[in-house]
């Protein structure tokens, strides 16, 4: 009974602590979206989710509340309230910052390395686990319980 | 067979080795795509006096530097503005985000290496520029393209490696 009421209290502080550490993003993601519809919130949320804060460089905008970040978010919200497309805000915040800017950046020969990189991983994943199963073999118990 | 359980080993320590690579290169500055583009407009001047020396520096060789009263780094590279300002290079000062009195007071006490100050409150031009953190200093060439983009603080390297070579450049044909 009380081992139970303890696992209880245990995840009760998890969960807590959970919260809190979700607590800044869910305030930052409140910011900046006033006057917007829903639909244009929406894609306002998706735009500064891809857009990436330059000061703070593993952060996206919609996260980060460096000045520049808030300056962006401004600019995406401005020019969805002037009725610019995704396609038009994401060229606009290229043509200044570069690729950098963009989370998921373009497919083109610049980055065709880039996007091919998981593929080719996996590919060189699955010959060396090729070669060293026909190496091993069927019957070759030894090697299993040595990897073990 | 023993020799396999090296292999995870090895190649964490080759993680480790790369992660470590990776961590020294801190230069944050970013390729801009600003580069061989034409230089994005400035904010207007104040007053005619200032409007007639912007005018003067279209056709020139000039660097434009963002900077702000409250920036630390801008402090120290500050020496280095005025010395090239004293050779003779035109620098157009845009205050970023700054109040115009602590502009003016940082410039009285510390000296005014621009030819021309201009005011970017809000920093909305800075924002065309690409600017992402003063200071920024761009040098832009006779033919009003964005010849090169250096982030934080001017220093020996930059003068050296960049500037002077690119100011030589630019004289070389025309003399």
């Amino acid at each position: 009974m009380s081992g139970a009421g303890k696992g209880v209290a245990m995840r009760r502080l998890w969960l807590s602590v959970l919260c809190v550490m979700m607590l800044p993003g869910a305030l930052l993601a409140a910011i900046g979206d006033e006057g917007l519809s829903a639909e244009q919130r929406q894609r306002f949320h998706q735009l500064t989710t891809e857009l990436r804060c330059l000061v703070c460089q593993n952060q996206s905008i919609a996260e980060s509340n460096a000045d520049l970040a808030l300056d962006l978010k401004r600019q995406v919200r401005q020019q969805i309230l002037e009725g610019r497309s995704d396609d038009a805000i994401r060229t606009y915040m290229r043509e200044r910052y570069g690729d950098f800017v963009l989370y998921k950046p373009a497919v083109e020969p610049k980055t065709y390395l880039l996007w091919a990189s998981p593929a080719l991983l996996l590919l060189i994943a699955l010959f060396i686990l090729a070669r060293r199963l026909r190496r091993a073999g069927p019957e070759d118990d030894e090697a299993d319980e040595e990897l073990s | 067979m023993r020799a396999h359980i090296w292999i995870p080993l090895l190649a964490l320590g080759a993680l480790v080795v790369l992660l470590y690579a990776g961590m020294q290169d801190m230069d944050r500055a970013l390729p801009s795509p600003m580069i061989g583009k034409a230089a994005p407009s400035l904010p207007v001047p104040e007053n005619s006096e200032a409007a007639a020396v912007l005018n003067a520096a279209q056709g020139q060789p000039r660097l434009v530097n963002f900077w702000a009263s409250w920036c630390q780094p801008c402090l120290a590279e500050h020496p280095e503005l005025m010395a090239l300002a004293e050779r003779g290079v035109t620098i157009i000062g845009v205050n970023y985000k700054d109040e115009a009195s602590a502009a003016a007071r940082w410039l009285d006490r510390h000296g005014n290496p621009f030819a021309v100050v201009l005011r970017d409150p809000e920093g909305a031009f800075a924002i065309d520029w690409g600017v992402y953190g003063v200071p920024e200093t761009y040098l832009i060439g006779p033919d009003d393209t964005v010849l090169h983009k250096k982030v934080g603080p001017v220093d020996d390297a930059y003068l050296r490696d960049e500037l002077q070579p690119r100011l030589s450049a630019l004289k070389g044909p025309a003399s």
